[in-house]
């Protein structure tokens, strides 16, 4: 506990302590000193008291005057304390006594005096000899009580305590202020510590107070001081230079770091790069169509793609890994494969886009195109084989159809190409051939050469517009019409056509079967198949058409180029008779492709029922066996209007006539000749044009009268039929138009065969057809 | 008698020592030994007077002159009849005052006393008291008498007998013309009286 008082406490505490103690020690040694004297004193003051009463009855002793002795005894009743005294005599007799009265023990002198001094009983006794020259003549006994020895020692003790309080308080107020003479330097040493301690001020000193221990401590402290602020500046200035040096290594660290922090998130960036780029790859692996595989050198897989792995037999890429061609679904083919691939690990040659047939473990023969290029380490030794093929079965076959029907293509436009010219010369053929027969008086012998070639102008006709349908080169009217309507209409036309031997069943699905078509073409698509069905069973067979609404989809669909998905109306034609090789229905649309002998056919019948099909956008396709007859599909687009109700069939009467003005322009000189001739004939007033720009000479030359009717060919050098109709109409807007052409993909085809309000005839054209459309054209209300 | 002294005798350790005491007690009672203990019989009037005589030693002052040396002997002179036998002589055998010896003298009736200090002068000489004491009236010596005439002639100590007991006259005037000083302390046991008229 005294660790924790201050040191002036402790000091006080020490000093008082050993003050105290010290006064202690001497009061009580004063006091045992004291006690030893007082009692010697007493002893001394009772023996002098012993002596003076001895020596005042040496005489009554040495005369034997007890009465004298006595009385000499009893002046000592003077003396207080006193007990009790006894005068012995030499022989040891009582000689004397006194007694003080009242005395508790009542004072007994003893029988033998006793010698020398005793305190016993808070009493002292005392003998002494009673000498009288010398000579002892008998000896006295004192008894004193202690009184005088309490009553000093009572004082003696009240002084001890003053003396020790005073003592005390001096000590105290002395050392109270001396010791600060230690503790106050100490002190003041110990509060700068604490300020240096808490304010980190070193700069502070100790004063010093003395030249003692303490002056020594506090130089001492303050040299420590000094010594601490040099080193603290010595420190700070190293610390400075650390931290210095901790930035600018730090600023590197950081730099550094900085730098690595790129360099990592560029090689994040490039992990993720490498990552995405296998993504990728490993998604195009998966995603192509081509079966992709990798060995190593001695063929074992090492990989492959998701179509390999299915081509292979198993559901994961990984599943193959490690296995070779003996454990894939091909292993009775391993050997084979392997050899190839053994051919070009050694040769190191790349085997490149090689079509090679193949079995398929399921055991159809299929087409492949195949690669096969080594691989090659970092070290540029082969290290296996990267090989991939793809299928191309399909797309052989396709390209096979693609190549049909371009050739089919290429050799219709030719046709068409030659029918368009021959067209215009057919038609002013039979042209002038009919005026000619409109001339001869029946019985002129002339009259039936004209006939003959009438006749043979009519076959030519129809050849080239044969050719033409074929071609795509016709100009179609497409119009919406009932398909069960069309067939009923045929009836009779294919009954005879069909021959008698021929059962003819027309099967109409319920419900009327829409389509866009141009009814005339798509009759001339009917009776081409009849025909040709009726060619195939000459003993006679069944004959049946049906209609039915179908859908095609888009797996069908994808093996015809241009044919689309959706509704559509199909005309199956179904014969009993002879049926086709596969080699023939290879074939059977290619025009001049005919199984009949020379004369009989054309071979251009199913051809122009292909172009006219493939032109309304529709379909026709043929299943037969040999021997088994045949059936031929028709498709066309099924159309779901119903408020049109089917134009009318045209009226077939005798030639109209009229007197109206028509400008006729008609590159082909033939042509133009031939139908300004019979329209001349008709009654109308004719005026003829080469072209656009003599037409509109015409026209301003003229000056004045009407134009009722422009007959204009679409297709013409210098200004299209359209251009010039617009030009005329601007200088006549009352004047109808009617066109001719032979072209489709021109602008009329483009800009409106089905625009309201033209008219369209089509070339090769009859000078009937020629009329009646003409009249028809003239009637029509006039139209803005 | 001293009785033996054995100072230690009070020390507590006395236990160790009381067989010795006890021994001591036992020697003081053997026979022979002086009679210390205060029980003897009572003594005759002239035992107690010799030792009186013995005793003036010690309360009279003699003038120098007395004495012819300092050590010499204090002479009791006893004239007449000597009623003290053996009694003086086996007092004052080896006693020394004021380191003088006793010394006594026997004297005839005629005989000089001058050469006396202390003069017993036995009742058989009563009849011739007063030459003794005319003789001896102015010499420093000291008288010591045992009846009335001896007062009257200017005797200076008489022994006379009160309740049995030896008592003492004194007459100071004489003690004066002899030229001794008697010690108050033995005046205040005697009686003084005026002997003899001047």
């Amino acid at each position: 506990m005294l660790q924790n008082t201050s040191i002036r406490r402790k000091q006080m505490l020490i000093i008082m302590l050993t003050t105290g103690v010290v006064l202690v020690l001497a009061c009580a040694a004063i006091s045992i000193f004291a006690v030893r004297d007082f009692r010697k004193d007493m002893v001394e003051d009772l023996s002098t008291l012993a002596d003076i009463v001895g020596d005042n009855s040496s005489a009554a002793l040495d005369f034997q005057d007890t009465n004298t002795a006595t009385e000499t005894l009893a002046a000592l009743q003077a003396k207080p304390g006193l007990i009790g005294a006894c005068i012995y005599t030499k022989a040891g007799a009582i000689f004397a006594r006194y007694a003080r009265a009242n005395q508790d023990p009542v004072f007994v002198p003893p029988a033998i005096p006793a010698t020398n001094y005793s305190f016993a009983a808070r009493r002292l006794s005392l003998a002494r000899p009673i000498v009288a020259k010398g000579d002892t003549i008998g000896s006295v006994y004192l008894v004193s009580d202690m009184r005088a020895l309490s009553s000093r020692l009572g004082r003696l003790a009240g002084i001890v305590g003053l003396v020790m309080l005073a003592s005390l308080l001096i000590a105290y107020a002395l050392s109270s202020r001396l010791q600060r003479l230690i503790s106050d330097p100490i002190l003041h040493l110990a509060q700068v510590a604490r300020s240096v301690a808490l304010e980190k001020n070193y700069s502070l000193r100790a004063r010093k107070q003395s030249n003692d221990e303490l002056g020594q401590l506090v130089d001492g402290f303050n040299d420590m001081l000094a010594q601490i602020q040099v080193r603290d500046a010595a420190l700070q200035t190293a610390r400075d230079s650390l931290e210095s040096r901790v930035q600018a290594r730090t600023a590197e660290l950081a730099a550094a770091n900085q730098s690595l922090l790129a360099e990592i998130a560029e090689r994040k960036r490039a992990e993720e790069a490498l990552r995405s780029s296998q993504q990728i790859l490993e998604g195009i692996l998966n995603a192509i169509p081509v079966s992709v595989f990798w060995k190593d050198k001695h063929l074992i897989y090492l990989g492959c793609n998701t179509v390999f792995a299915r081509d292979a037999g198993f559901a994961d890429p990984k599943d193959i890994i490690g296995k070779d061609d003996s454990q894939m679904g091909w292993r009775d083919q391993a050997e084979k494969y392997r050899a190839d691939d053994r051919q070009v690990i050694k040769s190191g040659l790349s085997k490149l886009f090689m079509e090679e047939s193949q079995m398929t473990p399921q055991g159809s023969i299929i087409t492949i195109l195949s690669s096969k290029i080594p691989l090659r380490g970092s070290t540029g030794e082969i290290s296996g084989i990267l090989g991939t093929y793809l299928d191309i079965t399909e797309r052989k076959r396709f390209e096979a159809r693609l190549f049909q029907s371009q050739k089919m293509e290429t050799v219709g436009k030719l046709a068409g190409g030659i029918a368009h010219e021959f067209n215009s010369i057919m038609t002013a053929i039979i042209g002038q051939s009919e005026l000619m027969l409109y001339d001869l008086p029946a019985g002129q012998p002339l009259r039936k050469n004209a006939v003959q070639i009438h006749q043979a102008a009519e076959r030519a006709a129809s050849l080239t517009r044969q050719l033409l349908a074929y071609g795509r080169k016709q100009i179609l009217q497409p119009d919406i019409l009932d398909l069960n309507t069309v067939l009923a209409g045929m009836d009779n036309t294919l009954r005879h056509l069909a021959g008698r031997d021929v059962d003819v069943r027309i099967t109409p699905s319920a419900g009327p079967m829409l389509v866009k078509a141009d009814p005339g073409q798509i009759e001339q698509v009917i009776v081409n198949i009849v025909m040709n069905a009726a060619d195939a069973m000459p003993r006679g067979g069944k004959l049946t058409l049906e209609t039915a609404e179908m859908v095609l989809d888009q797996d069908y669909v994808s093996h015809f180029p241009d044919l689309k998905a959706g509704d559509y109306v199909m005309l199956a034609i179904t014969d009993t008779g002879a049926g086709m090789s596969d080699a023939v229905k290879a074939r059977l649309f290619e025009p001049f492709f005919t199984t009949k002998d020379v004369g009989q056919g054309t071979g251009l019948g199913l051809a122009t029922c292909h172009g006219i099909l493939k032109q309304s956008g529709g379909h026709i396709n043929v299943y037969s066996e040999p021997n088994r007859g045949a059936t031929f599909k028709i498709y066309l687009p099924k159309v779901c209007l119903e408020d049109k109700p089917p134009a009318p069939p045209l009226q077939q009467s005798g030639l109209p006539r009229g007197t109206e003005t028509i400008l006729l322009v008609e590159d082909d000189p033939a042509l133009r000749e031939m139908a300004a001739e019979l329209l001349g004939r008709l009654g109308y007033t004719i005026l003829t044009a080469g072209n656009g720009l003599e037409a509109l000479n015409v026209t301003h030359q003229r000056a004045t009268g009407h134009i009722d009717l422009l007959f204009t060919d679409v297709v013409m050098p210098h200004m299209s039929g359209k251009e010039l109709s617009d030009r005329i109409q601007t200088l006549y807007p009352r004047t109808k138009v009617l066109f001719t052409s032979a072209y489709t993909e021109t602008a009329i085809v483009h800009q409106g065969v089905l625009n309201a309000g033209i008219t369209l005839l089509q070339k090769p054209f009859t000078p009937s057809a020629l009329a009646h459309k003409v009249r028809e054209v003239l009637d029509q209300p006039a139209t803005p | 008698m001293n009785k033996p002294d054995f100072p230690w005798s009070n020390l507590r350790a006395g236990c160790l020592l009381r067989p010795f005491l006890a021994l001591a007690s036992l020697l003081a009672f053997l026979p022979g030994a002086d009679s210390a203990l205060g029980q003897e019989p009572s003594p005759s009037k002239y035992q107690v007077e010799a030792v009186f005589l013995f005793n003036f030693a010690k309360y009279v002052e003699w003038p120098v002159a007395a004495f012819p040396a300092a050590n010499a002997p204090i002479i009791i002179g006893v004239m007449g009849t000597d009623p003290f036998g053996d009694s003086l002589p086996h007092i004052i055998e080896g006693k020394m005052v004021n380191g003088r010896p006793f010394l006594i003298k026997h004297l005839a009736a005629d005989s000089p006393v001058g050469n006396c200090h202390i003069l017993f002068v036995s009742h058989s000489e009563a009849s011739r008291m007063s030459a003794i004491l005319g003789q001896a009236g102015a010499l420093p010596v000291l008288t010591v008498g045992e009846d009335d005439s001896f007062a009257r002639n200017g005797g200076i100590i008489n022994f006379v007998l009160k309740n049995d007991k030896v008592r003492l006259e004194i007459d100071l005037a004489a003690a004066r013309k002899a030229g001794v000083a008697i010690s108050s302390k033995l005046l205040a046991v005697a009686d003084v009286v005026k002997g003899k008229p001047d």
